[in-house]
């Protein structure tokens, strides 16, 4: 798949598209993940579900979302009037759920790939279940794939120890691009109160306080697969942008940042081309995987 | 309701004055392009670029006027946090993000004959511009009579954090005071001194503001439970967006097809019969 640039919106980060459309021209981005969508609507987690902590924030949803059906009844002829490839992120608390989400999306008009959600961290069922284990994460992947039409990437989570090993497994199981990090998994404490800041007690951590561990595993992926891998985790900015880049993302999304500022997208496309000709680069991709020893 | 998109602007800070102890008022310039507020509406504060604080903070609007050349919004608020208090440090002249107005403002029953607010500490910043909206709308219709119509109950935990009393006493035709400690008007919460009145109001004839503390809104909700009186609150959650993506300002509600709704695009201003009210 060829991008007009590099940057995608990170599921969740985003709504359905049509949130930003006041801010952000949906036509200039690379490419739109929409929030995840399960087999049936789901209501989420019971709130306090966000809070900040230093240069991040902690989320529990707990993957709200209006359900596949409504999706493409109801999101996605808004989206059909852009030029803007719409990737659907997709999530299932069994293997036979995803298939059944990846079902209803084939041959659905305006989406153009899948992102596996094996990472959420803030549901009691599906989502980090499969991603922490690589026997898992593989079925997963292969049986999404055989009845899929669409190209797939696999979204990873970090909370494993060895995520390589999991982009391996995912790999060999039929992935076709891997996007990494999902969140980290945390917790804050209202020391007053003695109580969690968050209903759920935990978390999953975002914003530019996880870049450096997002890069780093993106860095150690990289060197593991073959098929392209999407760098996620704490951008917010063209230069945070181009660190993935030079470590070997091909493409990247932007999550947290959308929520700090609904023109961010805009302002880091606006940057990377400033960076282009500031040093003579003639095409974006030209960077990828150029750091240097 | 909503009337207008939202549009995202840098703003500098006019003024930024300590009106009572931790309480802020601070009025902030913006292009007078800026739409026009309903009020009940919000808007997304950022007062630092950078990364700490990261996310805006929502602020319900507490006045609005343009002029020729520019606009002044004026948010009312307590210092509870690192955005808040870097907000109340702000000089003037200090640039400023802003995104809005946002969400679902108060319904405007214009008709009614009685019009009463009720505000709990902070939740006088809504329901002020709401006061002083109705009575240029008075004005303007030039019905004749009082210019001010509103009945505003007020409480605090003490009449010196009483939030805004002068500005309430400017723009509403009664306002009867509560204090917990008894420093100032009835000894007692604001919801069993407005309890004490309620009778007295037809519900045909009157609409009901509130904005407060939780305990309060739950208080309320529970003394309108045997009433028909059209009665709306605005609350407060945590946001990190305020344009409805992040789903993060979920406020539990009931009758309708969804368990939760958006403080920030289905509110901040609900009917209170819809809200679950858990302790």
């Amino acid at each position: 798949m060829k991008l007009k640039n590099p940057l995608m919106t990170a599921s969740g980060t985003f709504g359905y598209g049509a949130e930003y459309a006041a801010f952000t021209d949906l036509n200039s981005l690379g490419a739109l993940i929409v929030k995840g969508l399960s087999l049936k609507p789901r209501s989420g987690n019971p709130p306090p579900r966000i809070m900040e902590t230093a240069a991040g924030m902690l989320n529990a949803i707990g993957l709200e979302n209006v359900g596949v059906e409504a999706f493409i009844a109801e999101k996605l002829p808004f989206l059909r009037d852009f030029d803007v490839p719409v990737i659907a992120n997709i999530f299932g608390e069994t293997v036979e759920e995803y298939q059944q989400v990846a079902e209803l999306l084939n041959g659905a008009r305006g989406v153009c790939a899948l992102e596996l959600n094996i990472s959420c961290p803030n549901v009691k069922k599906g989502g980090v279940a499969f991603g922490a284990d690589p026997v898992l994460a593989a079925e997963v992947t292969a049986k999404v794939k055989a009845v899929s039409s669409l190209p797939l990437i696999v979204k990873l989570t970090p909370n494993v120890t060895d995520i390589a090993l999991m982009a391996q497994s995912v790999e060999a199981a039929g992935a076709d691009v891997l996007s990494l990090i999902n969140t980290i998994t945390g917790m804050s404490v209202d020391a007053e109160r003695r109580i969690p800041h968050l209903k759920n007690v935990t978390g999953g951590l975002s914003g530019p306080a996880i870049k450096p561990i997002a890069l780093r595993m993106v860095w150690q992926v990289v060197q593991k697969v073959s098929i392209p891998v999407i760098g996620i985790g704490g951008i917010a900015t063209a230069s945070d942008v181009l660190e993935f880049l030079i470590v070997g993302a091909r493409a990247v999304q932007i999550g947290t940042a959308n929520f700090v500022n609904p023109g961010a997208m805009t302002d880091i496309l606006a940057g990377l081309e400033s960076y282009l000709v500031r040093h003579n680069v003639a095409e974006i991709g030209d960077l990828i995987g150029t750091l240097k020893a | 309701m909503a009337v207008t998109e939202p549009v995202m602007m840098t703003g500098r800070v006019a003024t930024n004055r300590e009106v009572a102890a931790g309480q802020f008022l601070t009025s902030i310039k913006v292009a007078a392009t800026f739409p026009a507020p309903v009020p009940g509406q919000f808007v997304m504060l950022k007062a630092a670029p950078g990364f700490d604080p990261l996310l805006g903070r929502p602020f319900s609007i507490h006045s609005f006027a343009r002029g020729a050349d520019q606009a002044v919004l004026e948010i009312f608020y307590r210092v509870v946090g690192k955005g808040t208090g870097l907000l109340a440090s702000l000089l003037p002249e200090a640039m400023v993000n802003i995104v809005g107005p946002l969400g679902q403002g108060f319904r405007i029953l214009a008709e009614r004959k009685n019009v009463v607010i009720i505000a709990g500490g902070m939740g006088v910043a809504p329901l002020a511009f709401l006061a002083r909206h109705l009575n240029l709308t008075r004005q303007a219709e030039n019905r004749g009579g009082e210019d001010r119509l509103v009945i505003c109950y007020a409480g605090a935990a003490t009449l010196a954090c009483l939030a805004g009393l002068e500005t309430l006493k400017a723009c509403c035709a009664d306002v009867r005071i509560s204090t917990d400690d008894g420093s100032g008007g009835f000894h007692g919460n604001v919801i069993d001194l407005f309890r004490r009145d309620l009778p007295s109001y037809n519900p045909d004839d009157t609409a009901l503001y509130a904005c407060g503390p939780v305990p309060m809104l739950r208080g309320l909700a529970e003394i309108m439970g045997g009433s028909d009186i059209f009665c709306q609150v605005s609350l407060e959650e945590r946001m990190a967006c305020g344009l409805g993506a992040c789903l993060g300002c979920a406020v539990a509600v009931q009758g309708g097809k969804r368990a939760y709704q958006r403080a920030c695009q289905d509110g901040p201003v609900f009917n209170i019969r819809d809200v679950v009210w858990r302790c």
